[in-house]
């Protein structure tokens, strides 16, 4: 049996990347919308008339995304914040640019990645698989 | 347009997100995950390979391997959920001890009884089948060979499978092992209602009150079921589950009404509660006068035994069904005795406890489903018993609505599909039809296009039977498919090992692993298993459900449906069909079996080019035309128009299943219900079309013992059953490490006091023996099952701890279903 | 052992017979019946017992009890149960499991909290708790034994041959 070791050693200058889906009070969606738009490294990826959104955040650190979940939650009308998706890269390959071309390379090229996004204790608290 | 990698991982991040909460994105940000070729899986339906549930499974396929699997958020049966069983799913093909080339039991270069496995081609292998089916056909004709399958085979393996052994070799002995499984269930269909399979469907547990389990451990047997009545439960105070039972299991954890009983005294608890409904004035009069007969059957039927047997000989009445019309006056006085002071005195279940149970079905404004499996069917009265259960139904007209429901489960993923509907019993012809009637033969061999007058009409030797001819030398050649026998049948010892190593047998297994019965047998054959193939099952919700082949099979293993065809290519009709009828039909002289039974203008009528681009399909381009939509398409021609309706087969490829009869392109939830079911006509409100009269029948049938009980020696009752991580006898799960390690060995389930009593502790080794034979195990006094004092409980997936060896091989007489659930055994510390 | 590798699984079987001749207790077969009465050729599971004997059985291995997550094969997986919950109530009054792996608890308790799919009910719609339908954890959840498995499984995980497949692209 395998263990799961997701340390990157390795990696000194990292960035994480994160999603979210925020449920909120449908009848709240436009204050949230609002309050969300005004933190800037929270990007809307899209929502619905549910109460629904997702939400994508970059941070140098997990325990930033950490903060944002709380934050999040502290909004008026949300019901729960969930993390759906987490990634670890090297910062200095982020701004690398792709083009048409480079995205027909196998994934690896592109980005390392995680294909099972398994907790870290630390961030144990807003993990969350699929 | 400019991408950096920081784009692609937040448009994979979002896009995850969006997936699980149901939001659809723009197009520009998908676009940027698709055109990412080497990160892209490819997504197919499938129903689930193991239980009755028929799950619809998400199958992610890469570079022709399977590489995850889970609950497809789009099935209506799981909505995206998933047992244990069906996430490892993506893992059962890749077992490292896969067969993947024919193996023939060989000494000095020839076929020997007592040689050595040997890889042979496929050439070789059907060479030494054609001449060994050749042989016996000729010294003994068609009653000489023997063909035993599963409610595994798909229901196009099922029906080339029947077609080949009823239509070809002229032979009724072919049975699924579906017959340890669902035959009293089937035996109850057609007795009370004259058609077989539920009535009601899955959607009657989010519309039921209350829901009773009977002998069922639906929380470890039906996982995603359990899910739903679960959803029902604590969603909604009101409604209550009440668990009835031999021994305390998991589906406890969620009774409101828990209740152990005695073995076999289902039968008196039954009555009582038909003897309750009768007395406390809850007869729904309008609907038995409309809709329902009486009768009583006739008792003292025997135990299914061999003739010889001494409990055999003492029956009044063997095997009979035959039965007596009465009114509701004389069911009454015949259920009057099953008090409920009785009851518990028969059951030591508490009066208290049965008469809240009664109350759930008497009680009008009650939705009640009654859901049950192997605990009633396996048992030496399961016709009767699945009689019993609809009597109650009947009693109150609790039937066919939502959540009114008397529902049958299934153990295997297409009892229903394959074994029931395509008819894979040695009695039985596709949609419900029976060798016996004249007139179902000669309406199948219409549709077949073969000879007037050419069908078998005495049926064949059931899977019990085979068995025990196997071992008289009655049969002699035996073509086992998807089942694992010896693991699986009653009294191993004594009858299944003799008839497979008896010298005048030759015995044939397809299997993909080398399992106990491949280990017996003197050829095995390669077998392509699950998304290797294109397929279809049937769901115990009659909900037809039709895959892709997704990838390609190891080595040189091959699906038993080509298996069955590519052999059928061996025979002439000279060889196996009679002069005369040949004479009299000079145009079948000469051919093959394949050329009367597949290329026979019916099913070779779909050209390759109607199979999907995106999709493999071996046999299809090994025979040269779409067979498997061409066996579908034949076989759907029986049942169109008779209440068994099929939707076009090519629907199905884009269809989570449907749910026969399929009318006017629509489905059916509930049967014999005006309204939802197009067969019953307006202004009847129930139609039970089943029966010429459109009644269903309530029996009066009374409680007898079981064929074995505790005594002094033998005095601990043994039941036998599954585990959720383990599916069947564990062929596939156990090379599964996750589900290995989950649960690896059977063990004895035990009460502390029992093992105290005999100075056992929880992990001494034990033997449990029976007057038959076995096994060596370990006693178990905690964990998921609870037995009572008297009862221990033994899985049966585990293949070094064969407790087959011990159980009985008596059967319920009317429908020649084992019984698994009780005998007498002793425990003995080792 | 492999099916196929016939020449291993005979000397295997050899060295087997010697050791089960002891015990084995052929009940019906005559004394020629080879196959029966020998350990077995091909049946993996069965291990090295005659089908016509039954021999001491593996001892009821310990729960795995340290707390280490373990890979999962893909990330829809539900991982399995790394420690031991055979004292846990889980039942309709209670839930043991999630005093520990609820949203509310995770934080102190340092468990993984149970994934937003269980947040859904069978509509799709989320749910201020964790859904009735996933209230039986070890449905989907099982804890693992101690003890190796018989047979090794060939699955390889989409991360590997994505790799692979870049490998022989180049």
């Amino acid at each position: 049996m395998r263990t799961n070791k997701i340390a990157l050693d390795d990696v000194t200058e990292e960035s994480h990347i994160s999603s979210f889906i925020v449920l909120c009070q449908a009848e709240k969606h436009q204050a949230v919308e609002k309050a969300l738009q005004e933190q800037a490294d929270l990007e809307i990826h899209g929502s619905d008339e549910k109460g629904k959104f997702v939400i994508v955040t970059e941070a140098k650190h997990q325990g930033i995304i950490i903060d944002r979940i709380d934050l999040i939650s502290a909004i008026d009308g949300v019901v729960n914040t969930s993390m759906v998706y987490h990634q670890v890269a090297a910062i200095d390959e982020l701004d690398d640019e792709i083009d048409q071309a480079d995205l027909d390379q196998p994934i690896e090229k592109i980005y390392e990645p995680q294909m099972c996004e398994a907790p870290t204790d630390t961030d144990a608290p807003s993990q969350t698989v699929q | 347009m400019k991408l950096t990698r920081r784009d692609v991982i937040k448009a994979q991040a979002a896009a995850t997100a969006a997936t699980v909460a149901g939001i659809s994105l723009p197009a520009s940000a998908s676009n940027i995950i698709t055109s990412s070729k080497a990160n892209k899986l490819t997504w197919s339906k499938a129903p689930c390979r193991f239980c009755g549930t028929g799950c619809g499974i998400s199958v992610a396929t890469k570079d022709g391997k399977v590489v995850a699997t889970h609950g497809d958020e789009k099935a209506p049966v799981n909505k995206g959920l998933s047992c244990v069983k069906g996430y490892f799913l993506s893992k059962i093909m890749y077992g490292k001890d896969r067969i993947t080339t024919p193996m023939l039991r060989k000494k000095d270069g020839v076929f020997n009884k007592e040689g050595d496995f040997t890889p042979v081609s496929w050439d070789e292998a059907f060479d030494i089948m054609e001449e060994k089916f050749k042989k016996v056909l000729k010294e003994k004709g068609p009653d000489g060979i023997s063909m035993f399958g599963s409610g595994q085979w798909t229901v196009h393996e099922g029906y080339a499978a029947v077609k080949l052994m009823k239509a070809g070799f002229l032979s009724n002995n072919i049975d699924p092992n579906a017959r340890h499984c669902m035959a009293s269930a089937v035996g109850g269909f057609m007795r009370t209602f004259g058609i077989d399979e539920p009535m009601g469907c899955y959607d009657d547990m989010e519309a039921a009150d209350a829901f009773v389990l009977w002998g069922s451990n639906m929380a470890e047997m039906h996982p995603i079921l359990w899910t739903r009545i679960a959803d029902r439960r604590l969603s909604n105070p009101h409604v209550k589950v009440a668990v009835l039972s031999t021994f305390e299991h998991r589906s406890f954890d969620l009774a409101d009404i828990p209740a152990v009983f005695t073995p076999q005294t289902d039968m008196v608890l039954l009555n009582a509660i038909a003897n309750y409904i009768i007395e406390s004035g809850s007869v729904n009069h309008d609907f038995i006068n409309k809709h329902v007969n009486f009768r009583e059957g006739v008792t003292d039927i025997g135990y299914g035994l061999r003739p010889t047997h001494e409990l055999q000989k003492k029956a009044k009445n063997p095997n009979s069904g035959a039965s007596t019309p009465i009114d509701l006056e004389a069911f009454a006085k015949f259920v009057k005795p099953y008090t409920f002071e009785y009851a518990e005195e028969m059951s030591g279940v508490p009066a208290a406890n049965i008469e809240k149970i009664a109350k759930l079905y008497a009680d009008p404004k009650i939705k009640v489903m009654s859901l049950w499996t192997m605990g009633v069917n396996q048992h030496t009265r399961g016709v009767w018993t699945n009689n019993l259960l609809y009597n109650i139904h009947l009693l109150t007209g609790k039937i066919a609505e939502p959540g009114n429901s008397p529902f049958s489960l299934t153990g295997q993923p297409s009892a229903c599909g394959t074994a029931r509907e395509v008819g894979t019993f040695s009695h039985r012809l596709p949609a419900d039809m029976v060798v016996k009637n004249p007139k179902h033969r000669a309406l199948s061999e219409k549709l077949w296009k073969i000879p007037a007058g050419i069908l078998n009409g005495k049926p064949g030797s059931h899977a019990v039977q085979q068995i025990r001819d196997l071992k008289d030398s009655k049969i002699n050649v035996c073509w086992n498919q998807v089942n694992n026998n010896v693991q699986a049948g009653a009294n191993i010892n004594e009858e299944i090992l003799p008839g497979y190593r008896n010298p005048d047998n030759f015995i044939i297994t397809s299997d993909a692993y080398p399992t106990v019965t491949a280990e017996a047998s003197d050829l095995i054959l390669p077998s392509a298993m699950w998304v290797e193939k294109e397929g279809a099952f049937g769901n115990a919700e009659r909900r037809t459900q039709v895959w892709y082949q997704l990838v390609n099979a190891p080595g040189d293993a091959r699906s038993d449906l080509w298996q069955l065809v590519e052999f059928s290519k061996r025979f002439k009709t000279d060889e196996v069909w009679p002069a005369e009828i040949l004479a009299a039909n000079p145009e079948y002289k000469g051919k093959t079996l394949y050329e009367v039974l597949y290329k026979n203008g019916q099913v070779d009528n779909f050209p390759l080019s109607q199979i999907s681009p995106d999709y493999e399909n071996q046999e299809s381009k090994d025979f040269g035309f779409y067979l498997q939509k061409g066996l579908f398409e034949e076989y759907a021609s029986f049942g169109r128009g008779h209440g068994h309706d099929l939707a076009d087969y090519d629907r199905y490829h884009k269809e989570r299943g449907l749910r026969w009869p399929v009318v006017n392109g629509v489905e059916t939830k509930w049967r014999f219900k005006e309204g939802s079911d197009p067969y019953v006509a307006k202004g009847t409100g129930w139609q039970f079309y089943g029966k010429k009269d459109n009644r269903a029948i309530i029996f009066a049938l009374p409680y007898e013992p079981p064929a074995e009980s505790p005594d002094e020696e033998f005095n601990m009752w043994l039941s036998t059953g599954r585990v959720l991580e383990h599916w069947h006898s564990g062929s596939m799960t156990q090379r599964v490490p996750e589900l290995y390690k989950a649960f690896p060995n059977a063990v004895c389930f035990m009460h502390p006091e029992d093992a105290k009593k005999r100075g056992m502790r929880r992990g001494d080794e034990v033997k449990v023996i029976s007057r038959r034979g076995e096994i060596r195990t370990r006693i178990e006094t905690r964990g998921r099952n609870k037995p009572p004092v008297g009862l221990v409980f033994v899985p049966w997936f585990d293949a070094s701890q064969l407790i087959n060896k011990v159980t009985l091989d008596a059967t319920d007489p009317l429908s020649k279903q084992t019984d698994y659930k009780k005998c007498a055994v002793k425990i003995e510390k080792v | 052992m492999k099916a196929l590798t016939i020449k291993n699984a005979m000397t295997f079987a050899m060295t087997a017979v010697l050791a089960i001749s002891s015990i084995a207790l052929p009940l019906t077969a005559s004394a020629e019946e080879k196959v029966i009465d020998n350990a077995p050729q091909v049946s993996t599971l069965r291990g090295t017992a005659p089908l016509n004997a039954e021999v001491t059985p593996p001892i009821i291995e310990m729960v795995e009890n340290n707390d280490l997550k373990r890979q999962r094969d893909y990330p829809q997986q539900p991982p399995t149960i790394p420690h031991d919950i055979s004292k846990y109530q889980l039942d309709k009054n209670f839930n043991k499991c999630m005093d520990c792996h609820s949203r509310k608890f995770a934080d102190e308790a340092q468990a993984p909290a149970v994934s937003v799919t269980h947040y859904m009910n069978r509509d799709g719609d989320f749910l201020g708790e964790v859904s009735p339908r996933r209230y039986f954890c070890t449905q989907c959840h099982v804890h693992q034994l101690e003890g190796k498995p018989l047979v090794e499984n060939e699955f390889v995980d989409m991360e590997k041959l994505i790799r692979q497949s870049h490998k022989q692209a180049k």
